[in-house]
């Protein structure tokens, strides 16, 4: 071993040891055979990136599979589950992102809907205690106040809107409470909370009817010709071809009588009720409406013509009370008077809505409503405001007017579990 | 602006008749096995070549091929380890014999036993240490290739090559000077 720098030996050595020339060249060819046999790839979509975007879209798949299976799993959980807060989570983002006021509003109605089958599920299952109950109620209460912030919000813009989306609430909670109550009767529970609550707040929610017609019936005729024509129309649709016009004829009595029980000394915050006979039909020359006021024995003829309505649950009634809020309706329109139209309506778009759903949540649920249930609204506060009551409404309780052909008509039970109103004005909105 | 296959094509092969030789010796001063340093040289131009084929370009190919290289020889390192172990657990000792057999027919016996000699010292080093060194002396690539090889920066590198001096000065006392000044070079 010599002194040199080692580095320099192997170099030396690594210099010695190099390829041959043939090694070289025989390498050299199997390269470019390699070459030949593995060209350039071409384009964006090479089977490496094939591969890989495969694999990408497999488990973006897989996540968004094991997400919509949660998700699907929880917006079918009840109060008493682990998944029931995600699926009160997934509601509110949905509701937060809904943009419009109509929106909002049926979402929320959808939200308190889902609430109360979540009653009735639990209530089938005998699994609806306090804890679940309150848990449910609170639910309901929430949306109740959202619908009714978004409404007041929108009264002055849109009133048809406000009365429409009220209307529906009320439908839904009083065909609600009727089922809970079927429900409780048929499994021997204790639904008082609920039903009560629902109960409640039908009342409430006439109240708040009553403002909102009030304001509709303010709007200028010119205003909701088009809306008066689009609900006619709507309510036409929903009552079929058996959607015509009552005749004197065809009426078992010649005499339709409105009642309108104002239960406050002031204007404002009048409740009107507005009953028909079920088998009544409205025909001008008899309709007269008469105005009760508690303190007072006094009657108010209108003299425009309403039609009273008493409908029962069963659907002949039904149809009868909605058509001839059909035919009163067609008359103010001929006279012109097109915003006290929307308002009746409504009214018959409400009629029919509650038959309907309570003919629904009775056979979702095997039970039968019992037709002089009492957990609808009351009688004082079941409350429509049809042009001529809210012109009742607004003369003094202690005034007194009675016309020839008037007749008060006390309300029932029976009378007032029917007087909730329907959403025309709002589906009409969403359908657009 | 993308190059065409023709082009790619020939960029490679400028490439392999510009760097073949260094990177076989490379391999052959980290393998000592000249059968073993051509397949580990055809496979890292291989690797070079799919590499540059699937549309990707290569800043500074030397350090690129001593990388793929580098990497190669390791995988082989491992795998004959695991083949090592894997006889030794089935054939009891006799596997290590039959590995001592082999290996030895593998390593040169050329003319220059005293240069051999050499690396047979200079590979008493860490391993990292005697790659470095051979890296920087003896194939003679800059701090900066050395460093892009590595991925590490030039003043990692040099604090590296600063140490793997200081142990072969150990090595070769007799030339301690001689390795001290390929340090400050």
């Amino acid at each position: 071993m010599n002194n040199k720098n080692p580095f320099e030996t192997i170099q030396q050595w690594m210099q010695a040891n190099q390829m041959t020339a043939q090694e070289k060249r025989k390498l050299k060819q199997s390269l470019v055979s390699y070459m030949t046999t593995h060209p350039v790839k071409s384009g964006l979509l090479s089977p490496y990136t094939f591969r890989y975007v495969t694999m990408a879209l497999a488990s973006l798949v897989l996540v968004l599979g094991a997400s919509v299976g949660i998700t699907h799993a929880a917006m079918s959980a009840l109060p008493n589950q682990k998944l029931y807060p995600l699926k009160i989570w997934i509601e509110q983002v949905k509701s937060d992102n809904e943009k419009t006021p109509a929106a909002k509003i049926a979402f929320e109605t959808t939200r308190i809907e889902t609430r109360f089958h979540e009653a009735s599920e639990l209530a089938i299952k005998h699994e609806l205690d306090a804890t679940n109950s309150g848990i449910i109620e609170s639910g309901i209460q929430n949306s109740q106040d959202t619908i009714n912030n978004v409404a007041n919000s929108i009264s002055a813009t849109d009133p048809e809107l406000a009365l429409a989306a009220t209307n529906n609430l009320e439908t839904t909670f009083s065909s609600n409470g009727k089922i809970l109550s079927a429900i409780g009767q048929n499994t021997n529970q204790d639904l008082g909370t609920i039903i009560l609550g629902a109960e409640t707040t039908t009342q409430k929610l006439a109240t708040e009817q009553v403002t909102f017609a009030q304001i509709v019936a303010m709007k200028p005729n010119v205003d909701t010709k088009s809306t008066a024509i689009a609900t006619l129309a709507t309510v036409e649709a929903s009552l079929g071809s058996s959607a015509t016009a009552p005749t004197p004829s065809t009426s078992t009595t010649n005499t339709t009588s409105t009642t309108v029980a104002t239960t406050a000394n002031n204007q404002t915050s009048s409740s009107v009720s507005v009953t028909t006979t079920a088998s009544a039909a409205a025909t001008p020359e008899t309709t007269s409406a008469v105005v009760a006021a508690p303190d007072s024995t006094t009657a108010n003829t209108v003299n425009t013509s309403s039609a009273v309505v008493a409908p029962t649950a069963t659907t002949p009634n039904t149809t009868t009370a909605a058509q001839t809020l059909v035919t009163q309706a067609k008359l103010q329109m001929s006279a012109g008077s097109y915003s006290d139209a929307v308002v009746t309506l409504q009214k018959a778009q409400q009629i029919l809505d509650e038959a309907g759903l309570t003919q629904s949540l009775e056979n979702t649920y095997q039970v039968k409503v019992n037709p002089t249930d009492s957990t609808t609204s009351s009688d004082s506060t079941t409350a429509t405001s049809s042009p001529s009551t809210i012109g009742a409404s607004n003369s003094s309780p202690d005034s007194t007017a009675t016309s020839d052909t008037s007749s008060a008509i006390v309300p029932t039970p029976a009378t007032a579990s029917a007087s909730v109103s329907a959403a025309t004005t709002l589906r009409a909105k969403l359908i657009k | 602006m993308r190059e065409s296959p023709q082009d790619k094509q020939q960029k490679f092969l400028e490439i392999y008749d510009s760097f073949s030789d260094e990177i076989f010796r490379f391999c052959l001063s980290k393998t000592r096995n000249r059968d073993e340093s051509l397949d580990i040289t055809q496979e890292a131009f291989v690797k070079t070549w799919d590499y540059m084929r699937s549309g990707k370009t290569i800043d500074m190919a030397r350090p690129f091929l001593y990388r793929i290289a580098r990497n190669i020889i390791i995988d082989h390192s491992r795998k004959k380890k695991a083949l090592s172990l894997d006889s030794i657990f089935e054939k009891g000792a006799e596997a290590e014999t039959v590995y001592d057999v082999e290996e030895p027919e593998s390593i040169p016996t050329g003319r220059h036993l005293d240069q051999e000699a050499l690396i047979d010292k200079l590979k008493q080093l860490p391993e990292h240490h005697y790659e470095i060194l051979v890296l920087r002396y003896i194939q003679e690539l800059t701090l900066s290739e050395i460093a892009k090889m590595y991925k590490e920066s030039e003043n990692t590198i040099s604090v590296k090559i600063h140490r793997a001096i200081k142990l072969a000065q150990k090595l070769f006392p007799e030339q301690d000077q001689e390795i001290g000044r390929q340090l400050y070079e």
